[in-house]
Formats: structure tokens, sequence, C-alpha cells
């Protein structure tokens, strides 16, 4: 196991911005969490229906074949020309990708039919559920602070960087948050900083909008802002090596810090997320790759800038004289 | 800790020259090392195998979703030989290169020919990789880092390589050999990458035709098939025929939920579909009844309004009221309605029922066998035996699969036994045996099975048919085993199971039988008798000799004599074998057992 240490953590003194963007992360999680918790009961109770999954399953068959023009390409067509046969798996399976389907839902949500037309017993009993699942949506954080095909405002590029989907997904955010962004604001200053982490979750937002398949999900989460400050790091600190905590064996000489040069934690971090967005089937994948993807690479362009910012700064502070501090870039 | 590998000192003894094995004891890597240096290539190989057989892993999702089981196989082997060749390719390209893996570089080995001190060769690499491998798998091979002199498990002795804390011997690769290295190393692992992407991908129809790849096989595809074989005066909906096979179990409760999901499309408000939906829905109790309700909401009075609250009704335990509303249904009634109907009454044991229900029933070949063993069981029920038997002859060549074919014979068998036992009927499993079975292996299972059934159930009134059974099983062990049991003497039958017991010749399964039956008969035997008995069939198959030396634990048990027991198990455990179950044995306060033999002072 490796994990980046680089300076540690700093003082919230000395890294303003940084402790500042924890705490709104912190701070949306813990006032939105009981709300999402309620909603996730709710809806696992509906998703959990076998006859609700089906139900929307061949109903989503319906679509597939009335809209090849969106299905063209899709492995779901396939799925749907299986749905021929009115096999309950592939009805089951469809159903469970007819939830995620941005047209899908969008339709859905436009007629005024229900999940089994024709039926008048489920069409009552599954009509309630899918008004459950829209009232659920309507107060779920993610739907009005998240990112989606058609919910790509400026200000939402913004607001998905501070809502997290758990615990887990907040904490493997914030700590590295933390650390690069303790690393970067001694080196770019705070603004830079702030501005870098809000460009990254711009960029990864817009990439994922553009290249992921078209979901019903919106995206959320810091992930994106922070593989900005990676690939940030890593070009900052290209030279210098990165500081990092190794664990080979739980024994004494196989523990502990050493600097590793920037292209391989480049390669730790993109490899997975490039074989991520490879090997997922994009209408049931969890986890954005694509954002994480456009993050770490907007960083690595931002990277560059800034070196070539700030060698030309350490040049002109050259000529003036000794003792200006230049273009430190080694970590400590 | 550095990244980079240390500088050659000096190239002390030249390269040409032989070392002696001694020379190498100053400078062995350490076992930790190479342990650590193998956690850190794991990591690499994950990332690296992430990336080479992420295709794979996307055909293989995408083929579990399409339940295209012939591309799934294909997918799971694309994805196993590109994973192994892509390990084998990091270590092969790493050793023959660099004479380290990006792990070992790390820690600070590397490996070395041991006569020559140089990195190893292509095929030196290429053997080293490939036993490396087989030595991971087998564990075992690997120990001999432990008590080699020179640290080398089997794959280094069979590749002549050492593997060493830092180079000292003979040059290191010039830099622009090792910039073509690199370049070479990269050009592989990207050219797999690309590879596994662009040919390998599920996409690729060139491929699958090549492998010969198919669609996946529908289920429920029977139901549409036998409605088109029916007979023009059996018209039946789809939906109909569905419930009548699934009533006789020749398809499962989904093909009734497809055709009855279909059948809502058109006659959302049909009973017959109602109920379907609530029989099909039955995991989701809240919708089922919500359907059951409904059943008669636009008939009360017709056969499936009955049904549906002859169904409710057994569910709520009122089996009276059901068996009445059951009865009703006259011959006009549908098939499936019938056939429904019957399996009900049969299971409340209103055999009358199901003989007059049965009889209305139009049969088609589908469904024959399962007529056949209902109305043998409803014959059965009856006491109508010799009428049971005639169906029984009749039914039994309509069962398709040998397996059910065998279930009803044996189901029929056991029935007779039950008769033969109470003496009114003679044992007739001839049948059983000679013509529906007619495979020996099954013959002495079934034999020793049904033997034990009837020693169990007749005791020892029915000697002369245990042995005609053996007779018809045509078992030579089976035989002697019915004679001994049917001998009446019981110092002449004790010693006839002893000798059996002690031939080697007769089979595991036989012994162990009788290794029970003693047990279980001679009470009076002491505990001591019982321990040497154990032993003398100990070169049993393990699990036989093992559930026979529990049941002498458990008889141990039984006496509370602690002392006994302990004393049996330190015996069994000394000559190896001993059951879990009797290890724990050690943590109970009143038994010790004797210590292990390494542990004794």
């Amino acid at each position: 196991m490796i994990f980046p240490i680089l300076d540690g953590l700093l003082s919230a003194a000395r890294a303003p911005i940084t402790w500042i963007l924890f705490l709104l992360n912190l701070g949306v999680h813990v006032i939105v969490w009981p709300q999402v918790q309620i909603n996730r009961e709710g809806l696992r109770e509906i998703y959990n229906s076998d006859s609700f999954l089906t139900a929307t399953g061949e109903r989503y068959a319906e679509f597939i074949r009335k809209h090849p023009e969106i299905y063209s390409d899709r492995f779901v067509r396939r799925l749907g020309h299986q749905a021929d046969s009115g096999d309950r798996e592939i009805h089951l399976k469809l159903g469970e990708i007819a939830l995620r389907d941005y047209y899908f839902a969008n339709a859905n949500a436009k007629s005024r039919n229900s999940a089994s037309d024709g039926d008048p017993i489920l069409s009552l009993f599954h009509g309630e559920r899918e008004k459950s699942i829209r009232e659920i949506q309507t107060l779920e954080p993610s739907r009005w602070l998240g990112v989606s095909h058609d919910q790509s405002s400026l200000e939402r590029l913004m607001t998905f960087q501070f809502i997290h989907g758990g615990f887990s997904h907040l904490f493997g955010n914030m700590v590295l948050l933390l650390l690069l962004g303790s690393f970067l604001e001694s080196r770019i200053g705070s603004a830079s900083l702030g501005l870098s982490y809000l460009w990254g979750g711009f960029l990864g937002g817009a990439t994922y909008i553009g290249f992921s398949p078209i979901t019903n999900l919106p995206l959320i989460g810091a992930s994106a802002g922070v593989s900005c400050l990676m690939g940030l790091s890593v070009a900052l600190a290209w030279t210098s090596g990165i500081r990092v905590f190794y664990l080979w064996l739980p024994v004494q000489r196989y523990v502990g810090f050493t600097q590793l040069p920037s292209w391989v934690l480049f390669l730790y971090w993109f490899i997975p997320d490039l074989s991520g967005v490879l090997k997922t089937v994009s209408e049931l994948g969890g986890v954005a790759h694509w954002a994480h993807v456009g993050g770490v690479l907007g960083g690595l362009l931002l990277g560059v800038w800034f070196r070539f910012a700030l060698a030309a700064g350490a040049a002109s502070d050259a000529s003036r004289g000794p003792g200006s501090e230049g273009s430190e870039l080694s970590a400590a | 800790m550095v990244f980079s590998g240390p500088e050659p000192t000096d190239s002390f003894p030249p390269a040409t020259q032989t070392i002696s094995q001694l020379e190498w004891l100053s400078q062995l890597a350490r076992p930790l090392d190479r342990a650590a240096a193998l956690v850190i290539d794991g990591i690499v190989l994950s990332a690296l195998l992430g990336l080479t057989t992420s295709r794979a892993q996307y055909g293989v999702e995408l083929s579990r979703l399409l339940n295209d089981l012939t591309q799934l196989k294909f997918e799971i082997w694309v994805l196993v030989i590109v994973g192994v060749l892509t390990m084998f390719l990091y270590q092969l390209t790493q050793w023959s290169l660099f004479g380290r893996t990006i792990g070992q570089r790390v820690v600070g080995v590397e490996v070395v020919n041991v006569f020559t001190g140089q990195s190893p060769g292509l095929i030196e690499s290429a053997t080293r990789s490939l036993f490396w491998w087989l030595d991971l798998m087998f564990l075992l091979p690997n120990l001999g880092i432990f008590r080699d002199p020179l640290r080398r498990p089997f794959h280094d002795r069979v590749s002549n390589t050492i593997v060493i804390s830092r180079r000292r011997f003979g040059p290191r690769p010039h830099r622009r050999e090792r910039r073509a290295s690199e370049l070479v190393t990269a050009t592989i692992i990207s050219t797999l990458t690309w590879v596994s992407l662009a040919i390998l991908s599920p996409e690729n129809r060139w491929i699958m035709s090549t492998v010969g790849a198919r669609g996946a096989d529908l289920d429920c595809q029977s139901v549409e098939e036998v409605k088109d074989s029916l007979p023009e005066d059996q018209d039946m909906s789809e939906l109909e025929l569905a419930l009548v096979l699934y009533t006789a179990g020749k398809v499962d409760l989904k093909c009734v939920d497809q055709a009855s999901r279909k059948a809502a499309r058109e006659m959302p408000k049909d009973p017959l579909v109602r109920f379907a939906r609530s029989l099909s829905n039955s995991s989701e109790a809240e919708l089922s009844n919500e359907y059951l309700d409904k059943v008669c909401e636009f008939g009360a009075q017709s056969e499936v309004c009955q049904l549906s609250k002859a169904y409710d009704e057994i569910s709520q335990g009122r089996s009276e009221s059901a068996i009445k509303r059951l009865r009703s249904f006259s011959s006009r009634a549908p098939t499936y309605v019938l056939l429904l109907a019957s399996k009900q009454l049969e299971r409340l044991g209103q055999f009358e029922d199901v003989h007059r229900l049965l009889n209305a029933v139009v049969p088609f070949p589908e469904i024959e066998d399962y007529l056949g063993q209902l109305g043998v069981s409803a014959l059965w029920g009856l006491e109508r035996d010799s009428e049971a038997r005639v169906l029984f002859q009749a039914s039994l060549p309509r069962f398709s699969s040998r397996e059910n074919r065998v279930r009803f014979a044996s189901w029929m068998c056991r029935m007779e036994m039950d008769r033969a036992c109470a003496g009114t009927q003679q044992l007739p499993c001839q049948r059983f045996h000679r013509e529906i079975l007619g495979d020996s292996t099954l013959l002495s299972d079934e034999g020793i099975g049904l033997t034990h059934l009837v020693h169990e159930r007749c005791s020892h009134q029915a000697p002369d048919r245990l042995g005609r059974l053996a007779r018809f099983s045509g078992s030579v062990n089976l035989m002697d085993f019915t004679e001994a049991l049917a001998d009446r003497d019981p110092i002449s039958r004790r010693e006839k199971l002893l000798d059996l017991i002690s031939d080697s010749k007769v089979s595991a399964a036989v012994r162990s039988e009788v290794f029970q039956i003693l047990l279980a008969e001679d009470a009076s035997s002491s505990i001591e008798e019982k321990v040497d008995l154990f032993w003398s069939v100990a070169q049993l198959s393990d699990w036989y000799w093992r559930s026979a030396g529990l049941s002498v634990a458990r008889a141990i048990a039984r006496q509370k004599d602690f002392g006994k027991l302990a004393s049996f198990v330190g015996q069994w455990k000394d000559r190896g074998g001993l059951p879990s179950s009797l290890r724990t044995l050690d943590s109970q306060p009143n038994v010790r057992l004797p210590a292990s033999r390494g542990s004794r002072k």
C-alpha cells in the first residue's frame, strides 16, 4: 500500500482555504444526511419489489423498441430484443437499468401512464410507488445540488462538489483534499487553490456530461476537484517527487515514508480510473470515472501552466536580487 | 529506501568466471525483502491487470447481463489468458531486461544466474516465471527458501538463478541498452493492452463467430411449443397451458408470470389472469392478495373464483371448507382447474375426489406422467393396490427423464415395502431393480439404502424378502449382508457380520453399515470391544472411518467414561485423521486429551 502524505496536514492558519473547503463539504453532508437516509429507506422498499422491477422492465423494453435512434448501438437494445420472449429475468435486469435511464425517466415523468398499462391492479399498486419515487426524488438533495445531463448549469457544476453519497465517500475525498490542499496552498496560494478545486470540479463535471452515457443519476462528490488537485500536485512536484507513506509488510523496515517520483503517483491514480472507464458497463456503473479522468487531466494542464508562471516569477525575482523564494517546489 | 537500484560496485569477479556457491552466502536476499517485493509487484500487477483485462472484464459483465453463456465462457477465457499473459510477460521482461522486477528494484534485491552472476537470459527468465507461478499455486515448494542454504526455492533451482541483495558481479547494461529495454517493455505492455481492447472486445463478431458463439437459450419456450402440438379439440390459451405445465412440475413459476403478464395486457379483468398473477407474485404477499381478492370481482360462480377461494382457505387452515369447495368441480371444469384442485386434494388426503377429478382430465403427452403419478397415489390411498400397480407399470415409461423414473419407482417401491412389512403383499421391487434402474452402480447404492430400510421397518419379520431384494439387486456384497442379517441365531449372525466387516473385498459402504448395526445391536459388548471393533475397520475409507469413530466416541460418551474417551481420542489423534469436532473435547473441563507427542516433556 502506498498513500500520499506530501507535506502532511497544515494548520488552518497556513492553509485556510483547504480547511474552509473541508468544512463546507462536512457541513453540507451533516445537513443533508438525515434526509438522504430517509429517502434511501423509502426507495429501498420500492426497488426490492420484483413485480415493480419486471413491470418497469417490460415498459422499458417497449420504450427501447419505439426509440431505436436512442439505443442504436447500446447493449440495452440487445437486452430489449431478448425481452420479446417475455423472460422475467430479462425484465428484471431491464427494470434495474430503466431506473437509471435518463430518456426513459423523462418520458415516464411526462406520461400519465403508470409502469403497468392495461392491468388496473398493478397500475394502481405501482402508480402509488411511482408517485412515491417522484416525491422522494424531489426531496433528494443530490437531485437539487448534483449535476445531471439536463441540470448542468454553472451553479450546479459548483454545488455538486460539496455533497456526498455516504460517509466512506466523504471520508476518502476529505483525507485527500486536506493533504493535497495543504501541499498546494503553501505553494500556489490560497486563492489559486480554491479556484483550482472549483476548476477541477467544473471540468470533471463537464467531462462527465460530455463523455459519460446519459443517465438519470446525478453526479455528486468532491472527487473531480480532488482529482484535479492530484494532477496539479503531480505536475508541480514533477522534478522533486512526492512524499508517500508505504506499507509493504507490517514489519519495521518495510513501513515508512519515502519520496516517489510524481509520475509513479500519477500512474497509481490514473490507471485505475482509466481501467474503470474501459471496464464499466456504463449503464450500470456507480463511480463517475470520467469525472475523475477529466479532473486529473485538468489538474495536469493547470499544473503545467503554474510551473511556467512560477518559473517566470522566479526568474524575475532572481533578476531583482537574492533572497526571493522563487519556484521552490520540492517537497519538504 | 531508494527507488533506483544500487550502482554496480565493480566487475569482480569477471562475468565469464564460474562463481562458487559459497561466494553468494554473504549476499543472499532476506526472505522478508523478497516478500515485500512480492507485495509491491502485487500492487503494480493489479494496476497492469486492471488495464490489460479491462475490456475482457467489460465483456464478462456484458455477457452476464445478456445471459449469453457461450459468450460468457469465451470472455472468461479471454480474461484468464490475458491476465496470465500479462503476469508472465511482466516478469519475463523485467527479469530478462533488468534482472529485477519493480518490487525487487524498490527493496534492493535482484535475480542473477547462480553460476555466472549475470542477469538471467530470456530462457532462464521464462523458466523462472513459469515455475514461480507453479510454486505460488502449490505454495509448498516456496518453503525451500528456508531450507535451502542459498535460499533458492524450486523455481530458482530449476532456472539456475539466485536472488541476492545487491548486484556485485557483472556490468550493468549500458544506458542506451536500458533505454531500449524500457522501450521494448512499454511496447509489449501497450500492445497487449490494445490487443485486448480492440480485437478481443465482445463487439468483435469475427472472433465470436470463430469460436462458434451463439445466442442464449431462452426459458419457457416449451409452453409455446406444447401449445402448437396440442390436438385441435384441446384448445387452451398459453396462460392455461402454463398453469397446467406448472402444476405438473414441467415449467418454472416464472413461465406462469411471463404468460400472465402477457395475458394481463389483453384481458386484465379475466379471473384466470388475476389468479395466475396472484400465484406468480406469491413472493410479494400484499400484491398477491390484492389479485386474489379481485379474482371473483366479475364472476363469483366461476371455477377460477372457487379455486382461488379454496386456496385462500387452505392458507388460512380451513381445510374442510376448502375440500368442500374443491369437490364441487365437475368434469366440465377446465383442465388447469381439475389439475390444481387434484393436487390440493391429494395433499389433503382426499383420494376419492382426486381419482374422480383425474378421470375427467383429457390427457396430452406432456402431462401423462404427472397424471399417472397422481393416479397411482390416489389408488394407493384408496387401497386399490392392484389397480395402482397396473397404472404404475403403465405410467412409468411415460416419464421422459431417467431421474424422474427412478424417483417415481423408488417411491412406489417404498410404498410397497410398507405393505410388505404389514404382511399383506409380497415385495414387488423386482421391476424397479431389474428393468428400471438397470445400472449396476445405482443398484448397489439403492440396494443398501433399501436393505437398511427393510431392516429398520420390518425388523426380522421379513428375512425372505431381504434375501429376495439382495438377489434382485445382483450385488454379491449385498447378498452376504442380507444373508447375515436374516440369520436368526445371534451368535452365527454376529460371526457372519464380523466376517463381512473384516473382508477387505466387501465395499466400504456395506462394511460401514455392518459396523453401525453391530454397534447398535450389540449393546452388551464392552467399550473395549467396541473400540477394538473400530480399529479393526480402520482401514475403511476416511469418510466412513470418521463416521464409525464418531459413533464409538458417542457410545463411550453416553457412559460418561471421560477417561476412556480421552484415551480413545488420544489414540486416534496419534494415528492421524481426528475429526475437528473431537478436537474441541480438549477444551471441556472434565476431559483432558493426552498431550501430543511433540509437546511431551
